[in-house]
């Protein structure tokens, strides 16, 4: 077990060829067959899957926090290949209808929701252009607010340096 | 993800298509029919695209028939 008193050299500590090989067959969800193979009732599993409440608060906060549809789906459908529910390739089958299912939700509930990272990243970047301006701009900005400041004149330090008479 | 959204785009073409075949425009029109031509991927796969875009169609109507139920 890892825990805050654990070694780096053991957190690190590398897999032995042919591991895999020890585990008793038919131990892992991988070394089985899926659990379902049509294409049709995996994607009505995760539709029933969705309308239940408590993933459906869950997924209003995710969506709450622009987290993109696909990235949602995929976190679902790979957690279901690895309980072994179904294989990798009913799970990328599958996805739009996932997607499309948190979109009814996602419009049900009034929230505006992006589809795919791609969309994310569109909206958030800006120009290089733009943001020169606007650093210069603001650049701008505080040198002109900045008050000019009168430079003070040093006094003399040290045992034989004369001192200031005051009122002269 | 990449895969994923040219997938998703690709159920999306295919509703389209379908929706304008709906309409009385037949695509198949020529000497050749494009069906031959563009058959890339196998009829298993074809068939599963098939189903998953019916059920991605259906959530649609359901989903525009609550939101106009609702206004």
């Amino acid at each position: 077990m890892l825990n805050s008193n654990t070694k780096l050299g053991e957190v690190f500590k590398p897999t032995p060829p042919g591991i895999s090989w020890t585990a008793e067959p038919k131990s892992r969800p991988w070394m089985r067959p899926p659990q379902e193979t049509d294409v049709v009732k995996i994607a009505n599993n995760y539709i029933d899957m969705l309308g239940n409440t408590e993933l459906m608060n869950d997924i209003l906060d995710s969506l709450e926090t622009k987290t993109p549809l696909s990235v949602i789906a995929e976190i679902l459908v790979m957690k279901g290949v690895g309980v072994g529910r179904h294989t990798l390739d009913a799970a990328v089958l599958v996805m739009p209808v996932i997607i499309e299912v948190l979109k009814t939700i996602a419009a049900l509930n009034k929230i505006e929701v992006v589809t795919f990272p791609k969309e994310l990243e569109k909206g958030m970047t800006v120009h290089p252009r733009i943001l020169k301006k606007v650093i210069t701009d603001m650049t701008q900005t505080v040198a002109d607010k900045a008050a000019p400041v009168a430079e003070q004149e040093e006094a003399p330090k040290g045992l034989m340096s004369r001192m200031k008479k005051e009122g002269v | 993800m990449k895969n994923i959204e040219s997938y998703y785009n690709k159920i999306d073409a295919l509703l389209a298509q379908r929706a304008s075949s709906k309409t009385g425009k037949s695509s198949k029109r020529g000497l050749l029919a494009p069906s031959g031509s563009d058959n890339t991927t196998s009829k298993k796969e074809d068939s599963q695209m098939m189903a998953i875009a019916d059920i991605v169609e259906s959530i649609r109507e359901a989903r525009e028939e609550i939101l106009n139920a609702k206004q």
